[in-house]
């Protein structure tokens, strides 16, 4: 906590902006090792969307993974938590319970950057509209 | 208030992120000169930070966030999971792994006051020093900067200092 110039070191990590991310909508992983299972779960909790998880016993579950949780080496250590799109509680799955899973909610984010923002008001304004302001999307 | 803007993932726009060295030129040319009427509701020290002239490690336990998925681990900009209560929180998140110094990428552009607010008003009142700091940075407020709209020593500014420009089409 020292008033300072800042040290080269501190500078020269600073240049990694934004993250590109997958078009995952609509993708059904593949589970069939205990590293596709975690690589396809760290996926569903940075999803921007629902998901639908089909469990070994057959029910299936739609909602938004909002965390998991890697406890042990074992599946039946690791937890996805979701929210659940028509139940009021919260959920917790062992990765071991999952049989399958499915990205099929919209990714809420895709395609909503500035430059889609700036041409869809070049195009509102060109339609000859006024006073364009940025208006929430309505929800699903 | 002012806070420089965070690299969320989760944002649908990723092309606009300021670097921390764009965020310190920012916010040098924003703070410096001030006019005495000019009142920043951010501790002065934090506010120094964010022109660059001190550097602070990360708290990020120092503004915690619940929401209805629980206690957001670590910070409310990085979500990496959630605990069910603040005690959970507090022990079983390893915030070692946060902050700018810790080397996670999703740390290296950070300069939010979630994390760098609390630990400047650590520093003020966890230290001589940094009540001192605190002290000058009240009573000498202005920051008289000529260089700081990036003009050189005779204080023109050189580039352009519109963040948002909307393209304007040509008239017909």
């Amino acid at each position: 906590m020292s008033e300072s110039n800042l040290p080269a070191s501190a500078e020269s990590s600073e240049q990694r902006l934004g993250v590109v991310h997958e078009n995952l909508e609509g993708w059904i992983p593949a589970l069939a090792t205990v590293s596709e299972i975690h690589e396809a779960l760290e996926k569903a909790f940075d999803y921007r969307g629902d998901l639908t998880i089909t469990l070994k016993d057959g029910q299936k579950i739609e909602g938004y993974v909002y965390d998991r949780q890697i406890k042990g080496p074992a599946l039946s250590d690791c937890f996805i938590r979701v929210m659940p799109k028509d139940q009021p509680d919260k959920l917790s799955i062992p990765y071991s319970d999952i049989a399958g899973l499915a990205f099929t909610g919209r990714d809420t984010a895709a395609g909503k950057s500035f430059a889609a923002w700036v041409k869809k008001y070049n195009e509102k304004k060109a339609a000859g509209e006024t006073n364009i302001g940025i208006d929430a999307e309505s929800l699903d | 208030m002012l806070s420089p803007g965070y690299t969320y993932d989760k944002a649908p726009d990723q092309e606009h992120f300021l670097s921390k060295k764009k965020t310190r030129e920012l916010f040098r040319q924003i703070l410096s000169n001030r006019h005495e009427k000019w009142r920043f509701n951010l501790s002065p020290l934090f506010m120094e930070m964010l022109m660059g002239k001190r550097e602070y490690k990360c708290t990020p336990w120092g503004m915690p966030t619940y929401n209805i998925f629980g206690w957001q681990k670590p910070c409310y900009l990085l979500q990496d999971g959630y605990a069910d209560t603040f005690q959970e929180l507090l022990r079983e998140t390893d915030w070692d792994r946060y902050g700018t110094e810790s080397g996670n990428p999703k740390c290296a552009n950070c300069m939010v006051h979630s994390g760098y607010e609390a630990s400047a008003v650590d520093d003020m009142f966890g230290s001589i020093g940094g009540f001192l700091s605190t002290v000058r940075a009240t009573l000498f407020n202005k920051y008289k900067d000529p260089d700081a709209m990036g003009g050189g020593s005779n204080g023109k500014r050189t580039d352009s200092g519109q963040l948002v420009q909307i393209a304007v089409s040509p008239k017909a």
